[in-house]
């Protein structure tokens, strides 16, 4: 199996001439990085994981992954890699039920039936809600949909994970059962949010953005105990971290 | 409770019921779906005043109802809607048809007493049908027939699509015409003056929606038509049941059962 | 509107199944040939919003009253009419499925007298029309209103005709309409107006979104305004006038289906299929409808029939008691042992 990597380099986007939301990103991610990606409201954090799937495109700049560029033609391969955890999980779930829902990218890779079985099978486990299978998707709280939508993503057995504000809307408990699943999966994972806290228990580097530039990448150990970066760009020491302090 | 709150009940306690484990439920959707569609077309076509007739059909809801498990006073709760239209349009046949039919027990019935009880039992019998299909069988299965049936992906992953979105849209409405509600005390509906905004802004959020929805499938390799849920394969005993229930209806159109079993003792 | 299907016969569920069912098609082609996936996902959440939107209440000015939207002609304004027309097939779907409201064999009935006139006749004809050369607040009311009020009427009138030609009601074809026509007048209206509110707000904040609109400057397509009109008097048309035949000839086509089966009538052989559904009307008019020899009734109800119907029905109900008795006394003992 090939190095699991993704290359970024002078990487430009606007929605409308004269407003750049990213700004020539050049960074690399390798196989065990757990990556957060911080910044305040609008910094471009998610418009930057959308790019490097291809949900948006850039103007100037290059994307690779494992050494194939993202373009147009290559999209499907490159999907087939990532999974993507999107925001909403009332999006990110639109089959009826828990099993549906987390079988649709198997089903749609053309696997055979008892293929998708084991998979559904196996990603429920892995994020442990193999009770929820066979209920309604408009039935589950709001913890449970985050944990399903995750079941989604992985029964397509990605390299790489996004996940875009992963813990918006959850509570203490299921806050922490999302951490610990996050910390097994092993591969590659980018975690776009400014829940320092949340980073702070899954990331062992960050990337800290402000209006579409990099402005920081190290430990998390680092960045995150920088007070004074922190809060010239727009955020705050995790609460963990200033209680021990 | 409000209208929309009530319609977003009813729909999830119907999907609750599709969803048990019952012989009934476990049938393939196929099977039920044309068992349903050949007893509606059977059902209604007898003719206006062939009321035994219509009246022995009545074997087929009972009988699943029973044996199902099904209680009777859901399937009526959906009646309110079709049986004031149905007596409505009936319910001057007996002035128009005044011509003696049949005397029973004493009792002169016209031909158009006939007409009007013949029509409101078959607007019965056809509502208590199609709570059958649909209580006994989830969106996701209705899908699976559809596609088994030929009708385009188009057509059946749309239809998926909105049974998944009504509720979250019907809750989006509710809060939206609670919150208005909330600052206009004492209007009955929304005033002219939010028509459009209202519902405006429910259009172009569901359409942002949409867009992200179709990101959201994009990711997992959504290509455009192919069905994408599951399809039982039709085991034996699904054939059976759909034999065994196309034979008992034709049957029982064909043959007059109720007369049959009347003269035993008249 | 929707129509029950105690209200229909099979022969007029099926032909309006095939007129709904072709026009159902040719969306579906339409839709394809756009080569765009991202409609079927704003299909069906826009499906979802007509649903959601048509529960809410509006206060009617004037009137202590309150009215709710339909839809046809609004989805088609956002979707365009092929897949507005197939995304209001799925919102009947689900009201005939989920509410009983409408019902699954009257569903073609359904798709005909709501979806097809708003979606074709509202949005290709009348929108389409009045929006050529660019578009206006004042053009997009016009249209609303215009379109929603013609589009109902279309529809409460083929509602008569379709129960009219099942003859399940007695009531005089004209005292039908005479109910029919003005009621769904002011339900037009209304919903005309609504629309129209609607469509603005959109015009306004993104008018993008609105299907037809700034196609002034683009060249004329293929559709003109007389070609459509030609192609709609073409389906009204053959739908009308297979209606009529099965209808004339058919009053019911089950029966014939079934004479047809047993080969009872050496019709088959004799020429057009209207003359042979013809013949097989005036032998089947002779004979009494399933009346067994000695009947004493050619109706279709009889003494016996009814005698008989109390009999099964009590026969059911101590059936059905019985079987009450065994399943909680096969339960309470499962308790017993579980406990």
């Amino acid at each position: 199996m090939s190095h699991i990597h993704i290359d970024i380099t002078d990487l430009s986007f606007s929605y409308e001439e004269g407003s750049r939301l990213l700004d020539g990103l050049t960074v690399s991610f390798h196989e065990h990085d757990a990556v957060g990606i911080i910044g305040a409201n609008g910094a471009g954090k998610s418009t930057f994981l959308k790019l490097i799937v291809g949900l948006e495109t850039a103007q100037a700049g290059s994307i690779r992954i494992e050494e194939i560029p993202v373009e147009k033609k290559t999209l499907p391969k490159i999907r087939e890699k990532i999974g993507y955890v999107f925001q909403d999980s009332e999006t990110q779930l639109f089959m009826t039920t828990v099993r549906e829902d987390v079988a649709f990218a198997p089903r749609n890779y053309s696997l055979p039936e008892d293929e998708v079985a084991r998979r559904v099978d196996r990603a429920l486990d892995l994020v442990h809600i193999t009770h929820l299978a066979d209920k309604p998707v408009h039935k589950l709280s709001g913890g449970e949909k985050k944990l399903a939508s995750i079941a989604t993503i992985l029964s397509m057995t990605p390299d790489i994970l996004l996940m875009d504000e992963p813990s918006i809307a959850l509570d203490p408990r299921n806050r922490k059962n999302l951490i610990s699943i996050l910390n097994e999966f092993d591969h590659l994972k980018l975690i776009a949010s400014h829940d320092l806290d949340f980073i702070w228990d899954t990331c062992n580097r960050v990337v800290l953005m402000d209006q579409g530039k990099i402005v920081a990448d190290g430990p998390a150990e680092e960045i995150l105990r920088d007070e004074a970066l922190l809060t010239a760009h727009g955020l705050e020491l995790p609460l963990s971290l200033t209680r021990r302090v | 409770m409000s209208r929309i709150s009530n319609a977003a009940r009813s729909m999830a306690k119907l999907d609750e019921l599709a969803r048990q484990d019952t012989w009934l439920n476990r049938i393939h959707p196929l099977s039920k779906l044309l068992v349903t569609l050949l007893y509606l077309i059977l059902a209604v076509s007898w003719k206006p005043r062939q009321l035994t007739g219509i009246l022995g059909m009545a074997l087929y809801p009972f009988l699943l109802f029973e044996i199902g498990g099904l209680s009777f006073k859901g399937a009526l709760y959906r009646l309110r809607i079709v049986l004031p239209v149905v007596c409505l349009v009936g319910i001057l046949n007996p002035f128009f048809d005044r011509e003696p039919v049949l005397t029973v027990f004493g009792v002169t019935l016209s031909g158009g007493v006939l007409t009007m009880l013949s029509l409101m039992v078959k607007g019965i019998l056809t509502v208590l049908a199609s709570y059958l299909l649909i209580a006994t069988t989830p969106v996701e299965s209705v899908c699976g027939a559809l596609s088994m049936l030929h009708v385009p992906g188009i057509l059946v992953t749309e239809f998926l699509l909105i049974c998944r979105y009504v509720s979250v849209l019907l809750n989006e409405a509710d809060r939206m015409t609670q919150a208005y509600a909330l600052r206009a005390p004492g209007q009955k509906g929304i005033a002219r003056i939010a028509w459009g905004s209202m519902i405006g802004q429910l259009l172009l959020r569901s359409m942002d929606r949409a867009g992200a929805l179709y990101q959201s499938m994009c990711m997992r390799g959504f290509q455009g038509e192919k069905p994408c849920f599951s399809m039982k394969r039709l085991r034996a005993s699904d054939l059976v049941y759909l034999v065994i229930w196309s034979v008992v209806l034709i049957l029982l159109r064909v043959f007059p059962v109720l007369e049959l079993v009347g003269r035993l003792f008249v | 509107m929707h129509m029950a299907d105690a209200l229909i016969m099979p022969a007029a569920a099926g032909v309006m199944f095939a007129a709904s069912g072709a026009a159902a098609a040719y969306s579906v082609y339409k839709v394809r040939q756009e080569h765009a996936p991202e409609k079927i996902p704003v299909m069906g959440v826009m499906g979802a919003f007509v649903f959601a939107a048509q529960m809410i209440n509006f206060t009617i000015p004037g009137t202590g009253s309150s009215g709710h939207l339909c839809g046809g002609l609004l989805l088609s304004a956002v979707l365009g009419p092929y897949a507005g027309f197939l995304t209001m097939i799925g919102v009947l779907l689900v009201q005939c499925l989920f509410f009983a409201d409408g019902g699954l064999l009257a569903l073609g009935c359904n798709i005909w007298n709501m979806a097809f006139y708003g979606c074709f006749v509202g949005a290709l004809l009348i929108w389409k029309g009045i929006m050529q050369n660019g578009a206006s607040k004042k053009k997009i009311t016009l249209a609303s209103i215009l379109g929603c009020v013609i589009t109902l009427q279309m529809g409460a009138f083929s509602v008569c005709i379709e129960t009219y030609l099942s003859g399940v009601s007695e009531l005089p074809f004209g005292a039908f309409i005479g109910a029919m026509q003005p009621i769904h007048l002011a339900i037009g209206l209304v919903e005309g107006l609504i629309t129209a509110a609607v469509l603005c707000f959109i015009y306004e904040v993104r008018p993008e979104l609105l299907w037809g609109i700034g196609w002034g400057s683009m060249p004329q397509s293929r559709f003109s305004l007389g070609k459509t009109l030609g192609i709609l008097a073409a389906a009204a048309a053959a739908v009308g006038g297979l209606l009529s035949l099965f209808a004339s000839a058919l009053p019911d086509g089950l029966e014939w289906a079934m004479e047809r089966v047993a080969g009872t009538s050496e019709l088959a052989a004799s020429g057009s299929a209207y003359q042979a559904a013809r013949s097989i009307q005036d032998t089947t008019a002779f004979l009494p409808d399933y009346a067994l020899p000695g009947s004493e009734s050619a109706a279709g109800t009889t003494v016996s029939g009814l005698v008989g119907a109390l009999i099964t029905a009590a026969v059911c109900i101590v059936i059905a008691l019985a079987f009450h008795f065994f399943r909680n006394r096969k339960a309470g003992s499962g308790k017993q042992i579980a406990g």
